[in-house]
Parts: structure tokens; sequence; C-alpha cells
């Protein structure tokens, strides 16, 4: 085939722009990090890596769902600790008042101290995180309890966040475990009692010492299933954990280019151009006419 | 018998000069790419009789030959139409590509953002924090969707500016190729130059458009799809009227928009007629079931000041300009207490409704072919995508078939430096023969005439 000089250049230029192409990727994928920069450099690999995306941020966001959720739950479980320390004084007191030893002097010394107990708890069960009322199931701007009376305020409500797609969990406990449609109103027991104290009726005050210890109950079974729910939320943090681990890998893999492989593929690129460029350069000037006299 | 040696010698020396003449002709012309390696054709002079013998009479040059080969020609100009086709469709598409801009977040960051700021929501309802960190969150989605829609639009109506230039390009060139018919004909004698002009104007021509080229006494005629651009020493008018395509003739108008397949025009139309509205439409659907689901759930919840029956967005009736016309209910804007996460009145902390519409981020949608939202978005990057990488492959390989045959096409009508050297020792040779002949027959005339002194 007649080789003309046209060929020549026109391959030359065609070859250092194709080489340069190369060198402009290699740099783009060592500046940036990454393998994908356009849809166009890998269109699957890029969609995946939009899924992955999104998953991960799903999961990180599940994850601090998770932990606002626990936060809301230690308040509650040392709110929870509070009423059953606050009970069992309660209870401490009855039994010492409840004896033959104990006259109306104490008892009425006593019902001072109770009375102060029932702010105590009073003052727990109206605890706020945030500005949330956390024992008054949704109806959250309102105190569940008031002095005032010893009604429950708030309603059954369950906060729940979700842990997956498809799986919700509640995370708050209503305040209606200390007064239960069924069982002990915590501060109708108080009452009682302050009111046998005061009027120095020890037959009252024994008849209240079963009321105390149901209601403890009521408060540690509630404690108990806080407890369940709390370990639940903790392994499922620990789960969500792993998993953000394993999909910012998995997008690594996807996203991210091989800095190994891409500065090997940089120095053999490199290397071509730099023949290239001296191959053009002796070899253009190389003509018939530098030889003719 | 000498002055017939002499008359040789003198035929050697002009075919020599003419030869010579041709190679500067060549060489001063080796870059222009229009440009056909010309060479002389020599023939010998009718030998004359002497007795029995037949005495040769020296060279004279019949013809400078255009060193052209039809096959070739044809074959790089046909490859041009798909050549012009890809390149288009390449540059815009990866402009397309720069438009979704997915590598730095997106549309899509901006959707998962959005479902983050109602589980943060959902987590606390009373929150002014978080609804305002909704809206917030609501509007960089919304101005996604707006920015997109926009360029898409805005490249829309660029190509639209695109397709009139090419076809104001078009009736230059059948213009100007119709002129060197009619010139070609008229001059007749030596037109090289004027074959190579109309050849580099018809390979123009055949990148802007796909066209079928007939040679015949001389001139060309110049077909698209069986209608004519070029006949002779007329040329054929296009002319855009809205969306057609329109070819002219006298009174006669049709509507060619259909048979315009390759060449920048075909990839230009098939971008503004098909490829970007498929894009456009995509996107409005994904915008519209957004819009349609979320305020469908909405509104069956109650806001922290008891509002229900209120729509997240502005409903929109139809998804035609839904990524446009997407916009967050003013009445939300102004009062985020308004944004319905509770299922019931009264229930600050209720969140049922905010879950619910947190449902619909995993709901695959009937209307997006059964998957969901983020899916039906990741599939239209992946398509946008694909486009792209077929279009810079194509033109690659396109690129590569074209110069290929470019070269064989100039390994015959290309001019080669150390070709045109040798040509011309060899010629400089010649030239130096035929005077040197001169010279001695001048010394054998010479001898002659001293023969009587």
């Amino acid at each position: 085939m007649r080789i003309t000089n046209g060929m020549i250049y026109r391959n030359f230029i065609n070859n250092l722009f194709r080489i340069n192409e190369h060198l402009e990727e290699d740099y783009e994928k060592i500046a940036s990090g990454k393998r994908i920069k356009r849809p166009s450099d890998d269109p699957l690999g890029m969609a995946r890596s939009i899924r992955y995306r999104s998953y991960l941020s799903t999961i990180r966001q599940y994850k601090r769902n998770i932990e606002m959720a626990i936060s809301w739950q230690n308040l509650t479980e040392s709110a929870l600790n509070g009423v059953e320390n606050a009970l069992q004084r309660v209870q401490e007191i009855a039994i010492s008042q409840a004896s033959d030893t104990a006259n109306a002097n104490t008892r009425k010394s006593a019902a001072k101290e109770i009375e102060n107990i029932k702010k105590h708890i009073l003052g727990i069960v109206n605890t706020k995180f945030g500005n949330r009322y956390i024992f008054a199931g949704y109806i959250t701007n309102n105190p569940p309890f008031s002095e005032s009376d010893n009604n429950y305020h708030g309603d059954e409500g369950l906060i729940k966040i979700r842990i997956n797609s498809t799986t919700q969990l509640s995370f708050n406990i209503p305040g209606s475990v200390f007064a239960p449609a069924d069982g002990i109103n915590i501060f109708q027991m108080i009452d009682n009692l302050k009111d046998a104290m005061e009027n120095n009726e020890p037959e009252n005050i024994r008849a209240c010492l079963d009321e105390i210890k149901q209601a403890l109950d009521q408060v540690i079974n509630a404690q108990a299933s806080l407890g369940a729910k709390m370990n639940l939320f903790e392994e499922i943090k620990v789960q969500l954990a792993d998993m953000d681990l394993d999909f910012t890998g998995i997008i690594s893999n996807t996203e991210d280019a091989d800095l190994a492989k891409v500065t090997i593929d940089l120095g053999i690129h490199q290397t071509v151009y730099q023949a290239t460029l001296t191959a053009t350069a002796k070899a253009i000037p190389i003509n018939l006419f530098n030889y003719l006299g | 018998m000498i002055s017939s040696i002499i008359n040789i010698a003198l035929s050697g020396l002009r075919a020599a000069q003419i030869a010579l003449n041709e190679i500067s002709n060549n060489i001063a012309n080796a870059e222009n790419p229009k440009y056909c390696r010309r060479s002389p054709v020599f023939r010998e002079n009718s030998p004359i009789r002497y007795s029995s013998l037949l005495i040769g009479q020296g060279v004279k040059v019949t013809d400078i030959k255009r060193e052209y080969n039809k096959f070739f020609a044809t074959q790089w100009q046909e490859e041009l139409g798909l050549l012009g086709d890809y390149e288009v469709k390449k540059q815009v598409l990866g402009q397309i590509e720069t438009i979704f801009n997915e590598a730095d977040g997106g549309l899509s960051n901006a959707l998962t953002e959005f479902w983050s700021a109602w589980e943060d929501l959902s987590y606390d309802p009373t929150s002014m924090a978080n609804r305002e960190t909704l809206i917030n969150k609501t509007q960089v989605l919304i101005e996604n969707f707006h920015q997109i829609a926009e360029r898409l639009h805005q490249l829309h109506k660029e190509i639209n500016g695109e397709i009139e230039a090419t076809i104001a390009d078009i009736n230059k060139l059948t213009q100007q190729i119709a002129g060197l018919n009619k010139d070609i004909k008229e001059t007749g004698g030596n037109v090289d130059s004027l074959y190579d002009e109309r050849d580099s104007l018809i390979r123009e021509l055949s990148e802007k458009i796909d066209i079928t080229v007939f040679e015949e006494d001389k001139e060309v005629k110049i077909f698209l799809d069986g209608c004519p651009l070029v006949e002779g020493n007329k040329a054929f008018e296009l002319k855009v009227n809205g969306d057609q395509i329109v070819w002219n003739s006298d009174d006669v108008e049709i509507d060619i928009t259909s048979r315009i397949k390759k060449g920048e025009l075909g990839a230009y139309l098939r971008l503004k007629n098909e490829i970007i509205p498929e894009y456009i439409e995509k996107l409005d659907n994904l915008a519209y079931h957004l819009v349609n689901k979320v305020n469908e759930q909405h509104k069956q919840g109650y806001g922290l000041d008891n509002s229900h029956n209120i729509s997240f967005f502005i409903d929109l009736s139809s998804p035609e300009g839904a990524a446009r016309d997407i916009e967050l209910n003013s009445d939300i804007l102004d009062s985020p207490n308004k944004i319905a996460a509770s299922s019931a009145p009264d229930e600050p902390s209720n969140n049922e409704n905010a879950l619910a519409i947190l449902g619909l981020k995993d709901t695959s949608i009937p209307e997006l072919n059964d998957t969901t939202f983020e899916e039906f978005y990741s599939c239209l990057i992946a398509k946008v995508g694909n486009d792209a990488k077929e279009a810079s492959s194509f033109f690659e390989q396109q690129k590569l078939l074209v110069d290929e045959i470019r070269d064989k096409y100039d390994s015959i009508s290309g001019v080669s430096l150390d070709e045109e050297a040798v040509n011309l020792l060899k010629f400089q040779y010649m030239y130096d023969a035929s005077a040197r002949l001169i010279s001695i027959t001048d010394e054998m005339i010479k001898t002659l005439i001293n023969l009587g002194a």
C-alpha cells in the first residue's frame, strides 16, 4: 500500500489523541478516587451505586432512628427506676407505720413524707424528652398527670420508628402503667395511704400494703418489658452497624477506582505517550528531500 | 534524421517540464485535504516508417490523470453519514449526562434525603426543627426536579436551533454542488480542481444528512431517500416547518422528516423527537406519581393544628410537565404544623401517617412499571448512561472505520512526498538527458557542416 504523508500525520495525531484520552481518564480516576464519574462510564454500576447509596443512607437513618429511640428509652428506664425507688420508700414507710410501734405523731410526719414522695413521682412521670412528655402516649404536649386529680391524661399511643422497610417498633411506654384501668392507680393508692396515715388508721395502712406491692409489680413489669425491648434495639443497632460497613464496602467496590491498577495503567500510558511522541518527532522530519543535495 | 533526434529531445524536454510542473503542484497541495494527486500520462509519438523500419518519434503528455478510486471515494462518503450521526449523539448525550450529574449526588440523593427527613419527623412529629428540615429537603428535591427538567427543555430548544443551522448548511452545500455541476459541464477541459471541490462538498453534505449520489455525464445527482436534493444545476431547498422538515420545489412541499435517518440532522431529529422527550417523560412520570402518592396519603392525616385533607405538594392534573411544575403546597410552606404526620387529631406524637408516607418509599408503584421511586430513577440514569456509552463507542468504531477507508482512499489519491522526491529526481534526469541530447545533436550537426569545409 502507498503510505502518504497525510496518512502518517493523521495516524500520529489519532494515536496521540487516543493516548491523551487514556491519560485524562487515569488522572481523573486518581484525582477523584472514583471509577465511575459519569453514568456512561458504567451504566449498570452507576444504577447499582445509586441503589446502594440509597440503601446505605437508609441504613444510617434506621441507625439514627434506633439511637434516638434508645435515648428516649434510657430516660424512660431511669424514670421507671425512680418510680420504683420511690414506691419502695413508700413501702418501707407503710410497713413501719403499720406496726404497733408507730403512733399518731409518726404517722402524721410520715404522711408529709408520702405527700412529698407523690410530688416526686409526679415530677418523674411528667418527665420530658425535648419538648415531649415521655409517658403521655401520643398526647405528648400535655403533662400526663397532674396534682389536681389522679387520672391519666395521655392516651395509649405507641410511637413507632422504622427499623427496616417492613418493621416498625414502638419505643415509648404510655403512662397508663401507673394508672391502669384494671390495676392499681399509684397516685390514688398513695393518697389513700396518706389519708390513712393522717387519720392514724393502722388497719387501712395495712390494707394498702398489698396495693403497694401490686403497684411495684406493675412498675417492675414495665421495666422488664422495656429492658427486653432495649436489648432488641441494641441488637438491631449492632446489625445495622454491620450492614453499614458491608454497604460502605460494596459501594467502594462499585464506585472507587482501584488505585494500584490505575497507577500502573497511568505508568503504561505515560510510557506509550512518550514513545509515541518520540516516534512522531523522529518520523515526521524524515523525508527524501532531506537527502537531496 | 538528425533533426528528428532534436525533435525527440525536445519532446522529452517538454514532457519532463510538464511532469515537473505536476510534481510541484502535488507537493504544493500535499497538505490540502481536498486534493487528489495528479500524474502525467505519457504516450509515445507515432513512429515514422523509414524503409522497413519504424523509427520512434519521442514522447508526449496526453493527459494529466487525477488519481482517484471511485469505489473508495463512495465508501468514504457513505460512511460519513453514520459518523456525523454518532458524533452529534455522543456530544449531546454526554451533555445530558452532566445534566443529571449523578456522580455528585443529584436527584437520587435529594430523594433519599427527602425520605430521611420524613423518618426524622416520624421519630418526633412535634419538633418544629424536624418539620422545617422536611420542608427544606423537599425544596431541595423540587429544585433538583426543576433544574434537570429545565435544562432538558433548554437543550431541546437548543437542538431546534441546531436543526435550523444544519438545514441552512445543507441548503448552502446543495447550492454549491449544483453550481459546480454547472461549472464542470460548461468548462470542459481540465476541471480536476472542480471535481476535488465537489467531492469535498459531497462529503461535507454526507456528514449532515443521508444521501445517495449518482454520477452521470460529469454531473452528480443527489437524492435523500428518493427525494432529489441536487439535479444538474438545480438544488432543492429544505425548510423547517414546525416539527417537520419539508422538501421544497416550486409549488410542491413534501414532509420528509421520517426519511432522514442518518447524519447530523438525523441525530438531531432523533434526539429532539425521541430521546430527550423520553427522558423528560420519565422524569415527569416520577415527579407526578411522587406528588400523587404522597398527597393521597398526606390528605388522610392530621397536622399539629388538626388541619386535615391538605395536599403536601400542589396537586397536579397530569404527568405532562410535572417535573417542572412540582411545588410544595404554599399552606405547608407557610405553616409547617400542617404537615400531617398524625392519623388522628389532637395527638401530637401520633406518627402513623408519617410512617404510612414512608411506606411509599419501598412500595412498587404500578404506574412506574412496578418499581419504587428510587429504582425507577436509577433505571432512568442507567438508560441515560447506556445511551451515552453506546453513542460514544459507536462513534469510536465508526471513526476507526472511516479512518481506515480514508487510508485506502489516500493510498491512491494522497500525496507522498518521498514519491514526489523520487519523481522529481527521475524527471530532472530526464530533462538533463534530453538537454544533453540536444547538445550532442548540435555537435553532430557541426561535424556534418565541417565535413564540407
